[in-house]
């Protein structure tokens, strides 16, 4: 039962420490968030630009 | 006749070994597979191609343990092995910015470093480069990264402790060979890194997370929860990583010994061009092809040493401001190259680790063929009380020549060493120098040198 645990679960010789393993998901979730969100900006920003070009 | 590196026992995918003078890496038969994996996806040649790893080859050599593995790999040399306790936060910095260049082109080619250890990182040439061929590993989609938190605690913590709090506590590294712990870290630094992105996630909360979950393995609900990150989210944090990384930058203040030799206190201009020229006269005929210099400053005399034997010298000071000058000047190509070190010589880097072993002390990586020790010897006489016999007999164990200058009572700046203490260094005195260095030495040569009572001296150990 013991070894049912975030630990065990990744492979890999170090111990990675389960308040890291699941502290990073977080962590990279909202690193795409704010990625997306930048693309989606700079998306918005370029309309507006050429739409002020022409 | 082989004999394993005692800091390459951990991982089972293989380890160091030493044979007749060169260093092999053994892959156990269970890595075998992944190695090549490695290699057939091109991982290794583009790192090797932008020199971010050490190349090898795989050579036909016996394994040191046949029980183990059959595959032999002999990397390129790396003249000096140097500790992250030893580095300076530039260093450091540059070594933590290497990994996460690694770990982004791992991750585009589909694979992840298993580790992020900062003593797979050594310096060669003014360059970081990754040291630890056997640290790739495929990556499955949704794994998170194994190493995150040893790359938080081996890089971002120390740097973020050198910038906001105090640059010794980058030496931390040598209590706590695995890094500096997070939560300790946290507790350190002011309270502001907590309103900075980086810190603020990176350290901060992510101790406060491991906190929260240290008593996981104790509950069968975790189990439960087996996070999922995804290829943007893995990218993402080594980006977001690597910009913490990059605000950390220490900016070495003013110190005595960083701007020793722009002060002109020791020596005119004149004198210090004879002493350029007595040095390297002397180094000249050495043959030497290992060079340390002891009291290195900002790397003056180990640039010198270099240029006239080609040794790749290693320059060794106490000053944390000044070995980062001296470093960055080695990282900006300055020829020929020196690799810089941060050492307190009254307490040299120590054997430490598991068994005593892990990690060499300074004595156990030399000896070296050349000792240099300029304006150096009054320090840990008199700064440090250091009977004369026991400097003498330290140096006959760490270099199989020296050349020392010998700095008399009656100069100044021993004298200020003096001003505010009792003297009670009878045997200070150029005769009580030459009598306790003859015991380990043959003193071959003596140059006084000009407009000062000092001398050079040049001695060979018995």
């Amino acid at each position: 039962m013991i070894s049912q645990t975030v630990q065990t679960l990744v492979p890999g010789y170090i111990d990675p420490g389960s308040g890291s393993i699941i502290f990073q998901a977080v962590v990279g979730g909202m690193m795409v968030v704010s990625l997306t969100a930048k693309r989606y900006w700079r998306r918005i920003q370029m309309l507006f630009r050429r739409n002020r070009g022409e | 006749m082989s004999e394993r590196v005692p800091g390459s026992f951990r991982d089972p995918a293989g380890f160091v070994f030493r044979r007749g003078g060169g260093i092999y890496r053994q892959v156990n038969d269970s890595f075998v597979d992944t190695y090549q994996a490695c290699v057939d996806s091109g991982l290794y040649q583009e790192l090797q191609e932008l020199g971010l790893l050490v190349e090898h080859r795989v050579v036909d050599q016996q394994p040191a343990d046949a029980s183990l593995g059959s595959l032999v790999l002999m990397p390129t040399q790396i003249p000096f092995v140097s500790y992250p306790y030893e580095w300076c936060p530039g260093q450091l910095r540059a070594a933590a910015e290497l990994t996460l260049e690694i770990q982004r082109r791992a991750l585009e080619k589909g694979f992840v470093l298993r580790d992020a250890s900062a003593f797979n990182v050594q310096f060669h040439q003014g360059r970081p480069i990754f040291i630890d061929t056997l640290s790739f590993t495929p990556w499955v989609e949704g794994e998170p990264w194994v190493a995150y938190n040893q790359f938080c605690r081996h890089f971002l913590a120390p740097l973020a402790l050198a910038r906001h709090r105090d640059s010794r506590l980058t030496t931390f590294s040598r209590i706590d060979l695995d890094g500096i712990p997070l939560d300790l870290a946290a507790a350190l630094l002011p309270w502001k890194t907590r309103l900075s992105f980086g810190l603020g996630v990176h350290v901060h909360a992510h101790a406060r997370s491991q906190r929260r979950h240290a008593g996981d393995a104790n509950h069968q609900a975790s189990a439960q929860k087996q996070p999922k990150v995804s290829l943007q989210a893995m990218l993402g944090l080594t980006d977001s990583l690597l910009s913490a990384i990059r605000k950390q930058e220490w900016n070495p203040p003013k110190t005595a010994w960083r701007d020793y030799y722009e002060a002109r206190e020791s020596y005119s201009d004149s004198g210090l061009a004879h002493k350029e020229a007595v040095v390297r006269e002397v180094l000249r005929t050495t043959g030497a092809s290992s060079l340390w210099d002891f009291g290195a400053n900002t790397g003056r005399f180990s640039r010198i040493a270099g240029e006239v034997t080609g040794a790749e010298v290693v320059a060794f000071e106490m000053d944390v401001s000044a070995v980062e000058l001296n470093w960055r000047e080695a990282a900006e190509g300055a020829t020929p190259s020196v690799l810089p070190l941060l050492l307190d010589l009254s307490n040299p880097s120590p054997s430490q680790g598991w068994a005593h072993s892990e990690r060499a002390s300074l004595e156990a990586r030399g000896p070296a063929d050349v000792g240099l020790a300029l304006a150096l010897i009054h320090h840990l006489a008199i700064g440090n009380n250091v009977p004369l016999r026991s400097v003498a007999s330290w140096f006959a164990r760490v270099a199989k020549k020296v050349v020392i200058e010998w700095v008399p009572k009656d100069d100044p700046l021993v004298q200020r060493l003096l001003a505010t203490r009792e003297d009670v260094f009878d045997d200070y005195s150029t005769s009580g120098f030459e009598s306790a260095f003859d015991e380990y030495f043959t003193i071959q040569d003596r140059f006084p040198l000009e407009e000062s009572a000092r001398s050079i001296y040049v001695m060979q150990a018995r």
